[in-house]
């Protein structure tokens, strides 16, 4: 895949304030690029950038080669889904679905087949003469996706465009939008906050904080190698604790987070005896009872059980840290105050800078 | 009704008892006298009881029976109240010119006879030969009329009884209601023309700047009658500012008239009229989303299609409502036109008050009042029904 939409030292100023510093991007074609962050991380203002509505304060974006930061919105032919839809109230759903068809100046009878045909795709043919106010949110949703689809633009941008519904319309929503991705070969941007929905989406993650992009790899990658804190603790639970490098050999560092918890860890290549370094460990690679294959064997007492359904997450203390483990269920195996050996593979576990 | 209940409702009413007592002596007691005003005409009737009820079998054709003769006399002696017998006169007056010496002489005579029925009328005035006389004298017996109504609309009834229009030249009520609704249109198409832009201009900026625009159309509305006034006299006078600063930059080389006459009228009345074009329109803007137009642009469409697409369409109610309101509020001005504009630019406000105070012809008074009330509540219920109707703000 070419390099398709690329964002070069682009920054972005409001006043005195700056969002973006100097960003670099690139973004492949027919990709599915999350960009996930908090809110203020400047997620959605590199998205504005991109449709033209906020215009960079320095630096160039680039769409196949050619410069588009000038440009205003209504040439860059890309279709945008707004977190409240943003559908027109004074038009039906099949004329809202034809307006950017009417805007290329298409023959009326091309427009009719092609707003049927769209609608059909998403299954809302039999509400096509009713307005926006008279719809339920998630078909709203889909009527502003439709139309955003319906005029065949080469991006399409969506900012955080299932917000709005409840829990089981959104997952349904994710699918439905993954699988038009599939089937259409879209280039999707897509702007959200919930780590579980880049995570399920997206070919690519972009993770924002405070203007800059921390990482930007594969939902794999992202979730197993995070290479800052801020990845590590935004993305998927984990436990992270401060310690000390004690000793690097042989692609295995040793690492202390306390007199009593020593840890083999597989060495990163910068890692450096006698550095302070930040331990992450996730939950579900935590495996309670001794493993006498393990590397990693450390004794720690029960503090909590809570039940979640399908698994039991245990917390687990030692001297001041609290871990958090998750477990398969095991009824009553895991008694409060029962001291557990916790082992844990060292390449199962991430250390990273300070 | 529970006990509680019943009491907070009387709670309720009596805490709006003062208001409506309020409502009712100084707006619907006058609004009931001016109704009944234009269609009441029983002084006639009253006055001179005796004469209405012989008169009532009197077919009209030459002159009526002695009966009706003696009663007039007998009625005129009788009566004492000066001011419901000058009512009387001025009302019979206003058909035929000459009863007030008319009547004056007879009554006079009736008062020092002897013997009713001795007393010759014609002998004391040979006008009472005349049919014209008791005709006015009968068609002014009913204590209901539509002549008033009818005149408001420069209309009457001739001597048949057929309503036809007065003669050219006699009446122009109708002229100076068409030329009322002329200068409100005039004015509500100024106002659109002006607050449409600047409602949008002021739904697009935020903080002080918004607060600063929606204050400037405000003020004049809040300012005195007078400060206004001779604001208007300083600008457009000929030798105000505005002619005076043309002439100072060689744009004209004598002063433009633009006060004292419909100009002046239409300037001063959409200076105060703005804001109840600019507020609906800008209220029904704020409730328009911001990215409507920013998807309109995505979905291809210049900013000049999107506003004719998008926003015109939903600013429409509000332009409605504001256009109606300014229209019921500027077909009832008065002082205005009157202190800015000529002769040819007085609006069916002052001709109510001429008639009102002037003539103290509240009949007619009444009855274009009744007509103004018609039209103006017909315009309200419209509103109303607009306003309340959330298919038309696209909600």
């Amino acid at each position: 895949m070419q390099p398709f939409i690329q964002f070069e030292a682009v920054s972005k100023s409001f006043g005195a304030h700056t969002v973006i510093d100097s960003l670099d991007l690139t973004i492949q074609q027919g990709e599915f690029l999350s960009l996930l962050g908090p809110s203020g991380s400047g997620k959605t203002t590199i998205l504005m950038m991109l449709a033209g509505f906020e215009r960079p304060t320095r630096g160039t974006i680039t769409l196949e080669g050619t410069r588009i930061d000038q440009l205003p919105p209504h040439r860059r032919e890309m279709g945008v889904v707004f977190q409240n839809y943003a559908l027109f109230p004074h038009m039906t759903v099949a004329e809202n679905v034809a307006f950017p068809l009417e805007m290329k100046k298409l023959p009326r009878a091309e427009i009719a087949t092609k707003v049927e045909r769209a609608l059909d795709m998403v299954r809302l043919g039999q509400l096509k003469n009713r307005r926006p106010s008279q719809l339920s949110g998630g078909q709203q949703q889909r009527v502003a996706l439709t139309r955003a689809l319906v005029f065949e633009p080469r991006v399409i941008l969506m900012d955080e465009p299932l917000g709005a519904l409840d829990k089981q319309l959104r997952e349904h929503m994710q699918l439905e939008i993954r699988e038009l991705h599939k089937r259409l070969g879209l280039t999707i941007v897509f702007v959200t906050h919930d780590q579980s929905e880049a995570l399920t989406m997206s070919d690519r993650i972009a993770v924002f904080n405070g203007g800059r992009i921390e990482q930007i790899d594969s939902p794999f990658v992202i979730y197993d190698t995070p290479r800052t804190r801020f990845v590590a603790q935004f993305i998927g639970e984990t436990n992270l604790i401060e310690a000390d490098v004690v000793n690097v050999q042989g692609g295995r560092a040793t690492i202390a987070l306390s007199d009593d918890l020593v840890a083999q860890v597989d060495a990163a290549p910068e890692l450096a005896k006698g550095q302070k370094a930040w331990f992450s460990l996730r939950p579900e690679r935590m495996r309670l009872g001794a493993d006498p294959a393990g590397d990693n064997a450390l004794t720690m007492t029960i503090a909590d059980c809570i039940y979640h359904g399908d698994h039991m997450r245990v917390q687990l203390a030692q001297g001041q840290f609290t871990f958090t483990a998750r477990c398969e269920r095991l009824a009553g195996d895991w008694k409060v105050g029962a001291p557990v050996v916790v082992s844990f593979d060292p390449r199962d576990c991430t250390v990273l800078a300070p | 009704m529970s006990r509680a209940s019943a009491r907070e409702t009387l709670g309720a009413l009596l805490l709006i008892v003062p208001l409506l007592a309020f409502l009712a002596v100084f707006f619907l007691w006058p609004l009931w006298t001016m109704v009944t005003a234009a269609v009441v005409d029983d002084t006639v009737s009253r006055v001179l009881p005796r004469t209405a009820a012989a008169i009532v079998s009197w077919d009209g054709r030459d002159l009526p029976p002695p009966q009706v003769h003696e009663a007039l006399v007998a009625d005129l002696r009788q009566a004492n109240d000066q001011q419901a017998l000058g009512e009387t006169v001025r009302r019979l007056n206003s058909a035929v010119s000459g009863f007030r010496t008319l009547l004056s002489r007879t009554t006079s005579s009736a008062r020092d006879g002897a013997d009713p029925k001795t007393i010759d009328l014609a002998a004391v005035d040979p006008r009472w030969k005349d049919p014209r006389y008791w005709l006015a004298l009968k068609d002014a017996v009913p204590p209901y009329t539509d002549r008033n109504l009818l005149a408001a609309v420069d209309m009457k009834r001739d001597a048949d009884g057929a309503v036809v229009s007065e003669a050219p030249g006699a009446s122009a009520n109708r002229l100076i209601m068409f030329r009322t609704f002329l200068i409100a249109a005039i004015v509500t198409a100024a106002c659109a023309a002006i607050g449409l832009p600047y409602a949008m201009l002021a739904a697009a900026v935020t903080g002080w700047k918004r607060s600063a625009l929606l204050l400037a159309v405000l003020v004049p509305l809040w300012t005195s009658l007078l400060v206004r006034t001779t604001a208007w006299f300083v600008l457009l006078q000929n030798e105000g500012l505005i002619n005076g600063a043309l002439q100072a930059i060689g744009f004209i080389d004598s002063p433009l008239p633009l006060i004292f006459n419909r100009l002046g009228v239409v300037i001063a009345m959409t200076h105060v009229l703005l804001p109840f074009m600019v507020l609906p329109i800008y209220s029904v803007l704020l409730s328009v989303p911001r990215n409507l137009m920013q998807a309109a642009a995505s979905m291809g469409a210049s900013p000049l299609r999107a506003f004719w697409r998008v926003l015109l369409p939903l600013s429409l109610p509000g332009l409605l409502s504001g256009s109606l309101l300014v229209f019921m509020v500027a077909i009832g001005y008065y002082i205005t036109p009157a202190l800015v504009g000529g002769a040819n630019d007085q609006m069916i406000s002052s001709v109510i008050a001429f008639y009102a105070t002037g003539t103290a012809n509240w009949g007619l008074a009444g009855a274009l009042g009744v007509i103004l009330l018609l039209v103006t509540t017909i315009l309200y219920l419209i509103y109303g029904r607009l306003s309340k109707s959330p298919q038309l703000l696209g909600a």
